[in-house]
């Protein structure tokens, strides 16, 4: 299996949406469809190996000097069961422009979510196929962040 | 740790190995071919005049046309190999394993489609640039390929060589994305480097060895990070002494390994929610 290599293990990419996010005031909705059944894989880790599943936000871009971005992530057809999060992305305005040092590719944010995930597993019973991912700017919306891609990434530590 | 020592490390990471391999045998394949075939038997010719007009006079036509693509495809790949290693590796992580092999190379060969295009300009420019005379073309070729360096137009291409784009994860998708994103890296690729392409047509002696030495530069220049498109010294100098030369630039430039996100510019720490 291709994975990429770290300072503390490897990364394999095993979810993503499909299409750019325009985020505003309202919440816009993505589905991560996952190419393995993540529990799945952590139960089936050795005992000396730990694995551990992180939702990546790639690529935000704004206008704004800093924006906020709140998440919240629900496994369809499982209820009483979801991650919250808010994302703080500081230097947003010039990591979107081209001209800077960031070459207009944005910023990126990581959260982890193995255990919620593995929480959503148990209460399922069976393998999460896909999971929804909501953003919404919570404090309004002065001018539009767009988020090129949702991924969930698993990392299996040394 | 420089960003030269920094990178130096990095070779022996990822794509870099294959990509200094394949890069190592097109210039032995340019060296050591030009002897027995066609291959690089125009490149290093381009300065004597009569080899404007015909290199071989036994040779048809299209054989010719066919030596000059043959050069300057294998010339293209043993120069711009290397300058892709960031652009194959973030190909190569954001799309799911089952799809690395295959949108790297769709990447690739996005990538050099647009070299290959763009030799259509710049072959038959080197064969103008030639008929100026022996060290007036070089010198011309030299000359404004650092005036070009050093210009906004080309920061703002640099710029866009360390660009990502948007790709998806799973299925043909994947590969159409890889060959978009080699497409558009390769046409900043192509607008800030060349000039540089022009330098090594002009050398009849000597002409692998400056190809390497162009190579090198042109590697140095795109280690360089992004900058505002303004007139500068060229960013090959900055990775080499390892000191900012923007204006207003602050001194020593260093960064360490540490410091390099394992996922594509992550700017915030890893956050925990149990």
């Amino acid at each position: 299996m291709a994975t990429t290599p770290t300072g503390r293990g490897t990364s394999t990419l095993v979810g993503a949406n499909d299409e750019v996010l325009q985020v505003t005031a309202s919440p816009v909705t993505a589905r991560v469809k996952l190419a393995a059944a993540p529990a799945a894989a952590l139960a089936a880790a050795a005992p000396a190996a730990a694995e551990r599943l992180y939702l990546n936000v790639e690529g935000v871009r704004g206008n704004s000097p800093s924006g906020v971005l709140s998440v919240r992530v629900v496994a369809p057809g499982i209820p009483d069961a979801e991650i919250n999060e808010t994302l703080v992305f500081f230097g947003l305005g010039k990591a979107s422009s081209t001209d800077g040092s960031h070459a207009g590719n944005g910023l990126s944010s990581t959260v982890e979510i193995t255990d919620k995930v593995a929480a959503m597993q148990a209460r399922a019973g069976a393998a999460i196929q896909e999971l929804e991912v909501s953003l919404v700017q919570p404090e309004g919306a002065s001018s539009e962040i767009t988020v090129d891609r949702i991924s969930i990434y698993r990392l299996r530590v040394r | 740790m420089s960003r030269l020592a920094a990178f130096a490390v990095q070779t022996g990471r990822g794509a870099m190995p294959w990509l200094v391999a394949l890069s190592v045998g097109s210039y032995l394949l340019l060296g050591f071919a030009q002897p027995a075939s066609n291959v690089a038997a125009l490149c290093g010719r381009l300065n004597v005049a009569q080899s404007v007009f015909l290199p071989a006079p036994n040779l048809q036509f299209s054989q010719i046309l066919q030596a000059v693509a043959a050069d300057w495809i294998l010339m293209v790949v043993a120069m711009m190999a290397p300058l892709v290693a960031a652009n194959l590796s973030y190909v190569g992580r954001v799309v799911h394993a089952s799809q690395k092999v295959a949108a790297s190379i769709a990447f690739l060969l996005g990538y050099l489609c647009v070299w290959i295009l763009s030799g259509l300009l710049l072959v038959p420019l080197a064969f103008v640039l030639a008929l100026t005379g022996a060290w007036i073309d070089l010198s011309l070729a030299f000359g404004v390929a650092v005036v070009w360096s050093m210009s906004p137009l080309a920061q703002w291409a640099r710029n866009r060589c360390h660009g990502t784009s948007r790709m998806a994860a799973f299925g043909q998708e994947a590969q159409a994305d890889g060959c978009w994103f080699g497409l558009r890296t390769g046409a900043a690729c192509v607008f800030a480097c060349w000039p540089w392409m022009l330098v090594p047509l002009q050398v009849e002696t000597g002409h692998i060895a400056v190809m390497v030495l162009t190579g090198l530069y042109l590697f140095a220049d795109r280690i360089a990070p992004p900058a505002a498109p303004v007139w500068r010294l060229p960013p090959a100098l900055e990775t080499v002494l390892g000191v900012s030369l923007l204006p207003g630039g602050r001194g020593a430039n260093r960064h360490s390994l540490r410091h390099t996100k394992p996922l594509a510019s992550t700017s915030q720490p890893v956050r925990t929610r149990r």
